[in-house]
C-alpha cells in the first residue's frame, strides 16, 4: 500500500507531561490545511475539534503548536522532539507504524475510505457505474490505486484542488477521492453527491501518534475515543462531511446471512465469547477452533456438560449456527 | 442377590409411603393471619422478604454485637447444583425449606431447621427446549408457604404447591408458555389466599411482562396485570407501531404488599429489545413502580423512573413499605433503591415522587429531576445501532441490582449492597426477533475505576443520604440481612460472609464460606436458639460479568458448589 503517498493531513497534537499524570494536550497542527486543520476560528478542521473535544473529556489543557505538515518527516519530528505530543491523522497500519521507532499510536477514531463523487443528476451511485465513464484521482493515493486497479478509465491529478476542479469544469465525470476531501467537497460545493465505496480491505483506520514515552497519554488519549465514540465523535465528524466513515467498518460487506450471524453471534455468544471471538474468562476463544464446521455445529447445539457452555438446540438453526462459524472465521485476524 | 433388590425396593416404597417424621405433628399452618403478623412472629422466617414490608429485618437479638464473634458453623446442607443459586430460605417452627435449581430441574427441599436433616426432597423435570435464557441463568429464588402448602414458580413456567409434610404435589398451574421465553425466578407471594407471581424473561426474550394471581388453595388463575399494554389500552400510545408485542417489561422480584391501602407494589423491568431506537415512545408500564389493587389487580398508581429505557437499568428491586419520618412530618411511603443508583421515595397511597437522592459515585447516565422524580439523561449516552461502545456509569448490573436491600426500623438505616462500576456497552446492528432466542442486542463489558468495586452502604432514609460503607474488592452481588442484634450481615463474591455493626459498619465477624455468597441470608429461631443461615454457592454468569476486569478475576477462579451454612452461637 502507498501508505507513504496518501495525503492524509499531518496534524500535529501537543500534549503531556513527560512522566505520570497527564496534565494537558499541545497539538502539533497545519495551520492551512482543511478540512483537517485551519487557523480558520470558525471552521479549524475536524482533527483540532477532536483533540480539542479530547482534551475537554479528559479535563486538561489545551494548545496548539502550528506547523506546515507538508514534508511528514520534518513534521513528525515536532512530536518526537517535544515542540507538541500528539500527532492526529495518520494511518494504522502495521508498515506505517514499524517505521516509527520512537512514536506509539492510539486507537482509530475513523476509517478512511475512499468515495465517489459526482454531479448530483445522474450521479454515480456505485463503483460499477463508473465504467465507460471519465475518472479523476489524485496520483499515487488508494483512489488512484483503486480506480487503476479496476481498470476505469482514469485522469490523474496532482492534488485533490486540482481534481475536483476538474469534476466541477465537467473535464470528469466522476471522481473517486478519500473520504476526507470528498465529504468535505461536497458539504462545501452544492451539486454534487458522494457515494462510499465498500470495500473492507481498502479501509484505513486513522489514529494519532505519540511519543513512546508517554504511554499515558496515549492511554488518556484511548479513553477519550471511547467516550467521545457515541456522540461527539460522530457529531464532529459530520459536520465535515465524514459522517458515513464511521460505520462499523465490515458493516457493508458482509453478506446479508453473515450479518444475521454476525447479530445472533453479538446478541447471544459474545457476553461470553467476547465480540473478538477470542473468549472471556472461562469461555473458549473461537478463533482458535480447531475443529472442522460439523465439530463446531454439535458442540453448539450439545453444549459442553460441565462448563458454562448451553446447548443451543432449537434455539439457533443448524444453518445460523454454521453461518456464526464462518462468521467467525471471515474476522479480522489483527 | 433377587432379595436384596427386594428389599431395596420395598424400601423406597416405604420412604414414599411414609410421612417424614420430623414436619410430621408439630406442623403449624401458615395462615393469612400469620403471614399479615409475620413481624411479630420472629422465631419464623415465613417468606422471601420476611414480611409484606419487604425489609428483610429479624428482631432476634440474642445474636448481637457484643457475641458475634462466637458465632460457628452448626451444619451444612448441600443442595447438589453447580451454583445459580440465589434462594432466600424460609423457614416455620423449626423446618426449613430451600430450592436448588439448574438446567433441567426445579429442587424443594424440607430441611430440620436445627440439625440440617434433609426431611424430603421434591423434583420437577424441565424440558429440555426452554428459552435461552433460562438455559444462560437457571435458578429460582425460593418458596412461599401457604397454610399446609409450600408454592414456587418454575423454570417451565408452571406455579406449583406441594403438601408442606410431605414435599408431595398438591396442584400445579401453567402460567404461560415457556417457548416464548417466560419462566419463574421469583418466590412466590401469598397474601389473603392469593399466590402472586411475577414473570421473568420478559426484558430479555421479548414476550409482555405481567403480574398474576392464582387461588392459593386451588392455583385458579385470578387476575393478570400486564406491564405493557396491549394496543388501543391506555399506555399503548407509548410503543411505536407493534412493538408492544415483543416490549418485554419483566417482572423479577417478589412484591411488597401493605394491609393499609390493600395495594400490591411491583417494580416493572426494562423494555425490550435492550435497543431503544428498535421501540419508540415512552414504553409504558416498564421501567416503573407499580401499585396495584390486591382483590382486583387493577392499577391504582405508577411512576415511571426512566421512559424508552436504553442500558437494561431495570426497577424490579422491591419496593420498601416504611413510614419515612422527614423534618417532623411522617410520609407515608414505598422507598426503592434501584440499579440507576438512587433511592426513591414515593408516596404509597398516591405514588406521588417524593424524592431521589444517589448512593454511588460512580453515576453517568444522568438522573431525576428533584422536583419532579423524572429522568434526565446526559447526552450521547445511548449507543447507536452497529456503532462502537459507550461507557457509561453504572453498568448494567445496578448501582445495586437484583439482591435484596434491607430496612432496619431500629436504625432507620436502609442497608445497600451496592456498586461502583461501569460498562463498556454497544448495540449490535441487524437484530432480529426470533422466538426463543436473547432479543437483547447489545454487548457489553464491565469495569471499575475504582479499586472496591463493592460498597455495602447505610442510607439513612429520613436524612436521605448514606452514613456509612463497607467496602470489597468485586462488585455486591449477594445478599445483605439485618437484625435486631444491631448487626448487618453481607456476603461477598469471594465467599465470605461478614458481620458489620448496623449502626457504623465496623466489621465485627467473618466466615469463609468457600463459595460465592449469593443467595439470601436470613435469622430465625428454633427452642429459643437464634441461628443464622447463608445460602451460597454463586451466580454462574458472574464469570461473565467478572471476566474482563483483571481486579475481579481472583473472584472468577472459585468453584460455584450450592449449600446454605447455618450458624449459632457457639455452646
Amino acid at each position: 500500500l502507498r501508505i507513504v503517498a496518501l495525503a492524509v493531513a499531518v496534524l500535529l497534537i501537543g500534549a503531556a507531561s513527560s512522566s505520570g499524570e497527564v496534565r494537558r494536550i499541545r497539538l502539533c497542527a497545519d495551520p492551512s490545511n482543511p478540512p483537517f486543520s485551519s487557523q480558520d476560528a470558525k471552521e479549524p478542521g475536524f482533527e483540532v475539534e477532536i483533540a480539542r473535544a479530547m482534551a475537554e473529556t479528559l479535563g486538561v489543557e489545551f494548545g496548539i503548536h502550528w506547523f506546515p505538515s507538508a514534508r511528514e518527516a520534518l513534521a513528525l519530528r515536532q512530536l518526537s522532539e517535544g515542540r507538541c505530543d500528539l500527532f492526529m491523522g495518520l494511518p494504522l497500519t502495521d508498515q506505517f507504524k514499524e517505521d516509527k521507532p520512537r512514536l506509539i499510536f492510539s486507537s482509530s477514531y475513523y476509517v478512511l475510505r475512499q468515495v465517489i463523487v459526482s454531479p448530483s443528476s445522474g450521479a454515480v451511485r456505485g463503483p460499477d457505474e463508473l465504467r465507460g465513464k471519465l475518472v479523476g484521482v489524485q496520483a499515487m493515493t488508494l483512489s488512484d490505486q483503486l480506480v487503476h486497479e479496476r481498470g476505469f478509465n482514469r485522469k490523474v491529478y496532482l492534488s485533490p484542488e486540482a481534481t475536483f476542479a476538474a469534476l466541477v469544469n465537467q473535464e470528469v465525470e466522476a471522481v473517486v477521492m478519500e473520504s476526507p476531501f470528498a465529504g468535505w467537497f461536497v458539504r462545501k460545493t452544492p451539486g454534487f453527491l458522494a457515494t462510499e465505496i465498500v470495500d473492507r480491505g481498502r479501509d484505513l483506520e486513522i489514529g494519532a501518534a505519540l511519543r513512546k514515552t508517554d504511554p499515558e497519554l496515549r492511554e488518556a488519549v484511548d479513553r477519550a475515543i471511547r467516550q467521545l465514540a457515541a456522540k461527539n465523535l460522530p457529531d464532529i465528524l459530520a459536520r465535515y462531511g465524514l459522517a458515513q466513515a464511521q460505520a462499523t467498518p465490515e458493516a457493508g460487506v458482509l453478506s446479508a446471512e453473515l450479518r444475521a450471524a454476525r447479530s445472533t453471534y453479538l446478541t447471544q455468544c459474545s457476553q461470553c465469547h467476547g465480540t473478538d471471538a477470542k473468549g472471556t474468562g472461562t469461555a473458549a476463544n473461537l478463533r482458535a477452533f480447531k475443529g472442522t464446521e460439523e465439530d463446531f455445529l454439535r458442540i453448539v447445539r450439545n453444549g459442553r456438560p460441565g462448563t458454562g457452555m448451553t446447548p443451543w438446540k432449537g434455539l439457533i438453526s443448524d444453518e445460523e449456527i454454521r453461518d456464526i462459524g464462518r462468521y467467525i472465521k471471515q474476522l479480522p485476524a489483527d | 442377590m433377587g432379595t436384596f433388590v427386594r428389599f431395596v425396593i420395598a424400601a423406597l416404597v416405604l420412604s414414599f409411603m411414609t410421612p417424614a417424621p420430623a414436619v410430621g405433628a408439630e406442623w403449624r399452618d401458615v395462615t393469612a393471619d400469620r403471614l399479615l403478623n409475620a413481624e411479630t412472629d420472629p422465631a419464623n422466617w415465613l417468606m422471601y422478604n420476611r414480611t409484606y414490608s419487604g425489609w428483610r429485618y429479624s428482631p432476634l437479638d440474642q445474636i448481637n454485637t457484643g457475641n458475634v464473634k462466637k458465632l460457628v458453623p452448626k451444619w451444612i446442607f448441600a443442595g447438589g447444583t453447580l451454583g445459580d443459586q440465589q434462594m432466600t430460605p424460609v423457614v416455620n417452627d423449626g423446618v426449613m425449606f430451600t430450592t436448588s435449581t439448574a438446567l433441567g430441574f426445579n429442587r424443594v427441599h424440607a430441611v430440620n431447621a436445627t440439625t440440617g436433616e434433609l426431611l424430603w426432597k421434591h423434583e420437577r423435570k424441565i424440558p429440555e427446549d426452554v428459552g435461552a435464557l433460562v438455559r444462560v441463568i437457571p435458578h429460582n429464588r425460593g418458596v412461599a408457604l401457604h397454610k399446609d402448602k409450600v408454592i414456587f414458580g418454575t423454570l417451565d413456567a408452571y406455579v406449583v404447591a406441594l403438601e408442606a409434610k410431605t414435599g408431595k404435589q398438591v396442584w400445579e398451574t401453567k402460567i404461560a408458555d415457556y417457548a416464548d421465553g417466560y419462566f419463574v425466578s421469583q418466590a412466590p407471594l401469598v397474601v389473603k389466599g392469593k399466590v402472586i407471581v411475577g414473570i421473568a424473561g420478559p426484558g430479555e426474550m421479548g414476550p409482555r411482562g405481567f403480574v398474576e394471581a392464582f387461588d392459593a388453595d386451588t392455583g385458579k388463575s385470578q387476575w393478570r396485570w400486564y406491564s405493557v399494554p396491549a394496543a388501543g389500552e391506555p399506555g399503548s400510545e407509548t410503543w411505536s407501531a407493534d412493538t408492544w408485542k415483543i416490549g418485554g417489561g419483566a417482572v423479577w422480584h417478589t412484591g411488597t404488599y401493605d394491609p393499609g391501602t390493600n395495594l400490591l407494589y411491583v417494580g416493572t423491568g426494562n423494555p425490550a429489545p435492550w435497543i431503544a431506537d428498535m421501540r419508540r415512545g415512552d414504553n409504558l408500564y416498564t421501567m416503573s413502580a407499580v401499585a396495584l389493587d390486591l382483590d382486583s389487580g387493577k392499577m391504582k398508581w405508577y411512576h415511571q423512573y426512566l421512559p424508552n429505557e436504553a442500558w437494561d437499568y431495570d426497577t424490579v428491586a422491591e419496593h420498601h413499605v416504611i413510614d419515612v419520618v422527614r423534618n417532623g412530618q411522617t410520609h407515608k411511603a414505598v422507598v426503592q433503591a434501584n440499579k440507576l443508583g438512587y433511592v426513591y421515595t414515593l408516596d404509597r397511597t398516591t405514588g406521588k415522587f417524593l424524592s431521589a437522592a444517589p448512593f454511588v459515585k460512580s453515576l453517568t447516565w444522568g438522573g431525576p429531576d428533584p422536583a419532579t422524580g423524572k429522568a434526565v439523561e446526559n447526552a450521547g449516552l445511548r449507543p447507536k445501532m452497529g456503532g462502537p461502545p459507550v461507557e457509561v456509569c453504572p453498568s448494567l448490573l445496578g448501582g445495586t441490582g437484583w439482591q435484596p436491600k434491607v430496612y432496619n426500623p431500629k436504625t432507620a438505616y436502609l442497608y445497600i449492597p451496592s456498586n461502583e462500576f461501569c460498562m463498556r456497552y454497544a448495540y449490535v446492528a441487524d437484530l432480529a426477533y426470533k422466538k426463543g432466542q436473547l432479543f437483547t442486542g447489545v454487548t457489553v463489558e464491565h469495569f471499575s475505576k475504582t479499586e472496591q468495586a463493592g460498597v455495602l452502604r447505610a442510607f439513612d432514609v429520613a436524612q436521605n443520604k448514606v452514613v456509612w460503607e463497607w467496602s470489597n474488592r468485586t462488585p455486591l452481588i449477594s445478599h445483605t440481612l439485618s437484625t435486631g442484634g444491631d448487626l448487618v450481615f453481607q456476603g461477598t463474591a469471594e465467599g465470605k460472609v461478614v458481620a458489620v455493626g448496623a449502626k457504623d459498619g465496623q466489621e465485627l465477624w467473618s466466615f469463609n464460606l468457600g463459595t460465592p455468597q449469593s443467595g439470601g441470608i436470613i435469622s430465625y429461631a428454633v427452642d429459643g436458639k437464634q441461628y443464622i443461615a447463608v445460602a451460597a454457592g454463586g451466580t454462574l454468569r458472574s464469570l461473565v460479568w467478572f471476566g474482563k476486569e483483571p481486579k475481579w478475576a481472583h473472584a472468577t477462579k472459585m468453584n460455584f458448589s450450592d449449600i446454605v451454612v447455618v450458624f449459632g452461637l457457639s455452646d
